[in-house]
């Protein structure tokens, strides 16, 4: 097991360093001068050459990656070129609001999508079957754009149930005083018992959180009933029956715990995705994360920002394959 | 075993199951009667296909849904029609407690993911409650019932870690668990070696005769059925086509089907094996099921189908128990001719 982790680690770093790679050379590539940027709109020809000189642009490229690789692995991204702060600590201020969003939708994805999947397998060509794949279709092929407009346009617009964007009333962000422990919004209201607060959050949650859940809801479902449905004409599952036991157990126990292999790659995957829809999605509902963050970014031309997300992206990519891969490894068979 | 009562102890009658096909309904097993008394094995012969699997299921409620259905008949077990109980109460009562069976396949038929300690005490907590040290020390017994050595150890192995045999004699652990009174065992040695087929056949032999099971034993090979089993039942595309007392049916067989079987069998290594003549013949669609490959066939056969006709004991063995009326019958309008 020891022995299966580490070479999944490893190939986890090569692909990390092969991002890291191309990531660095594009931002090179692109026609525009960081240097310029850095030293501000109006610098003259010294100020840009003195400014080439302290970012390290006008040493040899190879030396100008290895500095790269080594700022990285001190987990230093560089440095805003807009904000002139460390990027990491950025990331790591507008992390939390993007996670929260992330884990709603995982959470959703395995406590909706496989319960689903299991039974749309189970009463296979039955009406709930037909529904569920309905469901599924629309949530993975509807574009989370539009997904968004739709329900900003119908919640809020029109039955004005839900607030249009952002992570709280403006009233409370003027009048309360916001807990701040973790970082994590939700969180902190519960541990410090501002309910307030965390009622007018969890209010501000639901839309973002539907639009960003449907597409893993969907696709765990899709992938947990294909896989169900192969494994329940399995002879185990007859055999199963055969010993009297009873249905409950020979679907959520025996069937299932079959199916965890690509059910969990997907949740993984769709994980990585998710991350990527958000950044979308919470430009739509202005939510102040890392989505926020690299479009201002992509506008703002801050190459390292950029980098440093993709990265940070890459990152989170592996890792989730990490957790995916161990989880598979739960299944004696595939343990070497 | 206990007085012989008018009503038999297992007793199919006009049984007919069809599976559910885009071109209609399609019948795979029509079996007019079949009768197995308590404490009695009964052996099932049949090719591939001929319906064998498919009359396990049946019995225990396990069809494959929505595709195949019951379209007439009763199984009666015990005075009880198993065919009118619901799923509930087949997993309640029957199955696994009174109803056991060993499946084909020992490779496929041990959930993957789970040990073989989980898989034997979930069933012994279902069916009998037992939970911790005394449902660990009840399935390391079941392990020892089954012969295999090293149980303490054993009983943490996954499947994919041990052998075929090992397998099928935990399967067998499994389904015997709750002491069934009637087991189906459908062809228990196949995908096994030669020399483990005989440890697991002499296993299933010594547990019907410990605990006076009924057996219903499906299987492919006539002699192995006839060392086996009292009574033996030939299926042919999903109908019976003869039935008797095995060592009648392997050593005087009427039917021509049967007689192919038997002569397909290898007998010694100098003789050659005869391949009996293929006749291509159409479907007879109103008649004998038989008729395309019948060497014998005529117009007749072509055009009614024949029914299972008793036949005076034509036993060519002296040494049969006289009391036991011996009734050998065949569903063919030229049996006992030689194909």
């Amino acid at each position: 097991m020891t022995k299966f982790i580490l070479r999944r680690v490893l190939l986890g770093i090569i692909v990390l360093l092969g991002v890291a790679f191309i990531t660095f050379f594009v931002a090179r590539v692109v026609p525009s001068n960081p240097a310029a940027k850095w030293a501000g709109p109006r610098a003259n020809p010294e100020q840009i050459a003195k400014a080439t000189i302290e970012l390290g642009l006008d040493k040899p490229l190879v030396v100008q990656f290895g500095k790269y690789l080594m700022d990285l692995f001190r987990g230093n991204l560089g440095n805003s070129l807009r904000t002139r702060r460390p990027i990491t600590q950025e990331l790591l201020e507008s992390l939390p609001a993007t996670v929260e969003l992330v884990l709603l939708s995982t959470i959703a994805a395995v406590f909706i999508g496989i319960p689903l999947g299991v039974i749309s397998a189970k009463r296979k060509d039955k009406l709930i079957d037909h529904l569920s794949r309905l469901f599924s279709i629309g949530a993975v092929s509807l574009p989370t754009f539009w997904i968004g407009l739709i329900l900003q346009l119908v919640f809020f617009r029109i039955l004005d149930i839900f607030p249009m964007g952002g992570q709280l009333s403006t009233e409370i962000k003027i009048l309360m005083d916001i807990p701040k422990v973790t970082g994590f919004l939700i969180f902190d209201c519960l541990i410090t018992g501002n309910f307030t607060i965390l009622w007018d959050a969890l209010w501000h949650i639901v839309l973002p959180g539907i639009t960003i859940a449907l597409y893993p809801i969907g696709l765990v479902a899709r992938m947990t009933r294909s896989a169900m449905l192969e494994i329940l004409n399995e002879d185990y599952i007859t055999a199963a029956r055969s010993y009297g036991l009873k249905e409950r157990t020979v679907l959520w126990s025996y069937a299932l715990k079959n199916s965890i292999g690509p059910t969990s790659t997907v949740v993984a995957l769709s994980i990585g995705y998710t991350l990527v829809n958000t950044f979308l999605t919470e430009s739509i509902f202005t939510w102040p994360g890392i989505g926020s963050y690299i479009s201002s970014a992509v506008i703002g031309n801050d190459y390292p920002a950029i980098m440093g997300v993709t990265i940070f992206s890459a990152f989170s990519y592996v890792l989730l394959n990490l957790a995916a891969d161990i989880i598979i490894a739960l299944d004696p068979r595939v343990r070497t | 075993m206990t007085d012989q009562k008018k009503q038999s102890y297992f007793e199919i009658k006009d049984l007919s199951v069809g599976f559910r096909t885009f071109e209609g309904i399609k019948p795979v097993l029509n079996i007019e009667g079949l009768t197995i008394n308590r404490g009695e094995t009964y052996g099932l012969v049949g090719e591939s296909g001929a319906g064998k699997t498919v009359l396990a299921l049946t019995i225990l409620g396990l069809l494959p849904k929505p595709a195949g259905m019951i379209l007439n008949g009763s199984i009666l077990f015990d005075g009880v029609d198993l065919l009118k109980q619901t799923d509930k109460q087949m997993a309640e009562i029957y199955r696994g407690k009174r109803l056991a069976m060993i499946f084909q396949d020992p490779m496929s038929t041990l959930n993957p993911v789970f040990t073989v300690g989980q898989q034997i005490q979930r069933v012994i907590t279902r069916q009998e409650g037992l939970k911790g040290k005394i449902c660990l020390k009840r399935s390391l017994e079941l392990l020892d019932l089954v012969k295999l050595p090293d149980t303490s150890n054993l009983i943490d192995k996954y499947p994919h870690e041990l052998s075929g045999g090992q397998r099928q004699r935990i399967i067998i652990a499994i389904a015997l668990s709750c002491g069934a009174e009637f087991l189906i065992a459908d062809e228990p040695t196949r995908n096994l070696d030669v020399t483990i087929q005989a440890g697991i056949l002499k296993l299933i032999d010594e547990l019907q005769r410990d605990f006076k099971m009924s057996v219903l034993f499906i299987g492919n090979n006539v002699s192995l059925v006839n060392i086996f089993c009292k009574n033996a039942g030939i299926l042919y595309r999903g109908k019976l086509v003869e039935e008797g007392l095995s060592n009648c049916v392997v050593q005087n067989p009427l039917h021509p089907y049967t007689q192919t079987l038997i002569s397909a069998i290898p007998r010694s290594k100098s003789e050659k094996l005869k391949f009996s003549k293929t006749v291509i013949k159409p479907e007879a669609e109103n008649g004998c099921p038989y008729y395309s490959r019948c060497t014998i066939g005529k117009e007749d056969c072509f055009a009614h189908v024949p029914m299972l006709r008793e036949f005076p004991t034509g036993s060519p063995t002296e040494s049969l128990n006289t009391e036991t009326i011996s009734v050998q019958k065949a569903a063919c309008f030229y049996a006992g001719e030689t194909i």
